[in-house]
């Protein structure tokens, strides 16, 4: 997560991994979803607000529980 | 890399095991209890991946065997799926539509296929027909070893009568 970017390609990103979290396998969901978290916390650590759109997330006990406990996180307006 | 690998029966009993890191006997038979218990209990809907003790366990069910690996942290989940995968494939074309009892009447054979592929906790083949091949050449050494043991044994009754 050391790459330099900006705002933007953080919102680029985020919408790429959120097409991976309408995928019907559960397996490419949990991926994209603890790869979506790894993101919220290397940001969130940075002091920037990011906001995850994250729709229908029902992944039954597997990684949803990480998100609950970091919260809900804002993006850039 | 792959710490281990197992195949664990629907009721609960291990039928394949290799260890590719360092574990007691003690500690492999906690292992295989927690890990069981963990895998068995788990819904047909939910993900194939498990977080355990700081590793990824990876498992796929085949009809009535579970196939799990346990993985380092930062390895590839989808890419250990596809090795189980393969080893199927694998074991499938061996003995032709492979089930349970191919793999507890001839186990030996399944670890040589696992030896085939896996060294190491690493992928080492990825063709199918290449391990086919090594497996038949070796199929033709252990026949030709009977061979000659059986041929040695008739000469050394004959040479006795």
């Amino acid at each position: 997560m050391s790459i330099e970017d900006n705002g933007g390609l953080r919102v680029l990103a985020i919408n790429i991994l959120g097409r991976f979290l309408s995928n019907c396998d559960n397996n490419i969901r949990f991926i994209s979803f603890s790869f979506i978290t790894l993101m919220v916390a290397t940001w969130i650590g940075q002091n920037q607000k990011i906001r995850l759109m994250v729709v229908e997330i029902n992944l039954r006990g597997d990684g949803a529980e990480r998100l609950r406990e970091r919260g809900r996180a804002k993006a850039p307006e | 890399m792959i710490n281990f690998v197992l195949l664990i029966s629907r009721q609960g009993k291990v039928r394949l095991t290799k260890w590719y890191s360092p574990y007691s006997q003690k500690e492999r038979s906690k292992v295989i209890r927690e890990l069981s218990g963990m895998i068995l209990s788990r819904a047909p809907k939910q993900c194939n991946f498990v977080e355990w003790r700081g590793h990824k366990v990876v498992y796929k069910r085949y009809a009535s065997l579970y196939f799990c690996m346990c993985i380092d942290q930062d390895d590839n989940e989808l890419e250990v799926l596809e090795i189980i995968h393969h080893f199927v494939e694998i074991l499938d074309r061996y003995f032709g539509s492979v089930c349970e009892l191919d793999l507890i009447f001839n186990f030996h054979k399944a670890y040589y296929i696992l030896d085939e592929i896996l060294i190491a906790g690493e992928l080492q083949e990825s063709s199918k027909k290449t391990v086919a091949r090594l497996i038949a050449a070796q199929d033709s050494l252990v026949e030709n070893a009977k061979e000659e043991v059986s041929s040695l044994s008739n000469i050394i009754a004959q040479a006795t009568k």
